[in-house]
């Protein structure tokens, strides 16, 4: 059934994560309609309390918005969600830097290791 | 909603006791047609199974009685106080009605056990009978019930259909009283069973005890129709000061009251002391 | 009315002097689903036996929508109880007949829907059915009423694991503003997600009463792992 979270932290944390993730891929693409919260609650194996305060949460960042009658849609803000990938990218960048430092590899290392991995990956 | 109950009570038991009866009628032509057969052949061969079925017959005369109480005290006790007791007492029903509804279809189930005796000892007679010449026999029954009839009154024969309304009323009242007794059991966790049969014993004493202090019980009712059975003269000297009509009222009220309030110790307790563990 | 489950200094005790629940204080909102976890004895099962009526509590008061457990009470409330409770010899569908007769707000045809989704045979009789298929019916009619309260004793406890994502999927796809959910479980792993508060039950008392997030956002552990550390051996 569902998702799978790690049951020791927060669900609607992972939610908004996990929600995040997917707009910014596109997968709910700007302006996008999002399912009731009863559904996608029911869809993720999740609480619907849960599910809502995630949404509350996405709503308070200006991902989504809510209209009275018509439900909840991804924003069409895309400077925003541009803003919101590069800072997301930076962010994993980070944590991909850092990790490679702790193994000795330099973020020039790292780099040169990057350029033709997706040609080298599909060999 | 006691309508509904009341279907899915005669549903439950409809198959016990439709079982039971076909099997009290076969047994009673079994019988009586063995009876029969043995009187029309004389053959000794006939003697061995003639013995054979009475025996089976008196069996399933005496079972109909036992699983007729049996299955009014199982009605009640499993389906209400065990595990089927989840579900009846989630309904959304006051405890008046399921004891109700219980009460209306063991009342409805005794009288039908009755008549299904009778039933059987009337295919026994005709079927006992049957060699002999039941259409010459007509005039003298005839003129037996004629005789009885003028023998006693009018007072005698409505005396004798009170009895039949006062004897429904006691039998409802028993039920009544086994009910409140199965109630008074449940309240011993340990042995409700055992805390149940006897709490019927003392509960039916202690109403035997009553109405005999009172002096004005069914005994006196009784007395007066006993007697009147042997000569019509007596009713008016047997009957108490009360009088007649006077003595049979209070009969059947005391007889109302105990089946009321038998009914009124069930409900409560089910209300207030229901502990389904 | 503020609250569909109230519990003011409840106590049951089975013999005297040992208290299987003891003064217990619970309020449960609207639209929550809770998880009454302890485990076996702590008193799960009485608590929620005092709630239908089935028990009457020994001191304090159990209110279900500000009403004593009564007619009123159990027309709204659903009740899945913790053992085979159905007459055997009915079949399925005289048992989906027999719930629409009695419960005003039961919908027969949510009820074959998921009879039909689960395999289960309208025509079979129920005491031809094994144990977990059994304990399917009883969650299928319990959770095909539109009840405010549903009170769900181990409802996962003897079904296997595609029956029990099935089985916490309807509860979730049930999910109404209005209605709260009570399930007593002992297996929490399974029905984690799906929760917004636990009560945990320790010996007749109540432990803790967590929202679940805040839980694991405060201990950094699953409410299972807390579970494991509060009820350690």
């Amino acid at each position: 059934m569902g998702e799978r979270f790690d049951m020791s932290r927060p669900i609607y944390a992972q939610i908004v994560e996990r929600l995040k993730a997917k707009i910014l891929a596109g997968i709910y693409p700007p302006g996008g309609h999002l399912d009731s919260v009863r559904d996608m609650a029911a869809a993720a194996g999740v609480n619907p309390n849960t599910m809502q305060r995630a949404l509350a949460q996405l709503e308070a960042e200006g991902l989504v918005y809510t209209e009275r009658t018509t439900g909840r849609f991804v924003t069409e803000d895309t400077a925003l969600l541009e803003q919101l990938r590069d800072e997301t990218a930076r962010a994993m960048t980070a944590e991909y830097l850092e990790k490679m430092r702790g193994i000795g590899y330099g973020p020039a290392e790292a780099a040169k290791l990057m350029t033709g991995w997706e040609k080298k990956e599909s060999d | 909603m006691l309508k509904k109950l009341l279907k899915y009570e005669f549903k439950a038991t409809a198959r016990t006791y439709g079982g039971m009866y076909l099997a009290l009628l076969a047994a009673s032509v079994l019988f009586g047609g063995s009876v029969w057969r043995w009187n029309s052949t004389n053959s000794d061969a006939y003697s061995t199974l003639v013995g054979l079925l009475s025996l089976v017959y008196t069996a399933v005369i005496i079972g109909t009685v036992v699983v007729t109480i049996m299955t009014i005290v199982q009605r009640f006790y499993r389906n209400l106080l065990g595990r089927e007791g989840y579900l009846m007492h989630t309904l959304p029903v006051t405890e008046t009605q399921l004891v109700t509804s219980k009460l209306i279809s063991s009342t409805v189930w005794s009288l039908c056990s009755i008549l299904a005796a009778c039933l059987s000892f009337g295919i026994l007679a005709v079927l006992m009978m049957a060699d002999m010449d039941l259409l010459g026999q007509l005039p003298l029954m005839w003129s037996i019930i004629r005789e009885a009839f003028a023998r006693y009154n009018m007072e005698f024969w409505g005396a004798l259909a009170f009895s039949g309304v006062v004897g429904f009323v006691r039998m409802v009242s028993v039920i009544a009283c086994i009910y409140a007794a199965c109630m008074v059991g449940h309240q011993f966790k340990n042995h409700p069973a055992l805390a149940g049969i006897l709490s019927f014993f003392v509960m039916q004493y202690v109403q035997g005890w009553l109405e005999k202090l009172l002096q004005i019980g069914t005994g006196v009712y009784e007395t007066a129709i006993y007697s009147a059975v042997g000569d019509v003269g007596s009713i008016e000297t047997t009957v108490s000061a009360l009088g007649y009509m006077g003595s049979a009222m209070v009969t059947l009220g005391i007889a109302v009251a105990f089946g009321v309030f038998w009914f009124g110790l069930t409900v409560w307790l089910m209300r207030n002391k229901l502990n389904l563990e | 009315m503020k609250e569909l489950l109230t519990c003011e200094g409840l106590t049951k005790s089975y013999q005297k002097g040992t208290n299987a629940l003891d003064n217990i204080e619970l309020h449960i909102g609207f639209g929550r689903i809770v998880g009454l976890l302890g485990p076996n004895g702590s008193g799960k099962t009485t608590l929620i036996k005092l709630a239908n009526g089935l028990l009457q509590p020994t001191a304090g008061s159990i209110r279900i929508a500000g009403m004593d457990p009564g007619p009123d009470t159990k027309a709204i409330v659903s009740y899945l109880p913790d053992a085979a409770w159905l007459p055997d010899w009915m079949r399925v569908e005289q048992l989906v007949e027999m719930f629409r007769d009695f419960y005003a707000d039961f919908d027969p045809a949510k009820a074959n829907e998921m009879l039909e989704k689960l395999e289960l045979s309208p025509k079979a009789p129920l005491k031809s059915l094994s144990k977990g298929n059994k304990e399917k019916v009883q969650l299928i009619l319990a959770m095909s009423r539109n009840a405010r309260l549903y009170l769900l004793d181990e409802p996962i406890g003897g079904v296997d694991p595609a029956a029990r994502d099935y089985i916490l999927n309807t509860i979730l796809t049930n999910y109404s503003r209005d209605a709260s959910v009570i399930i007593s479980t002992h297996l929490i792993e399974d029905v984690e997600p799906v929760l917004d508060e636990a009560v945990f039950l320790k010996n007749g008392r109540i432990f803790a009463h967590r929202s679940v997030d805040e839980l694991r956002e405060t201990e950094g552990m699953s409410v299972d792992a807390y579970f494991r550390e509060v009820f350690k051996c």
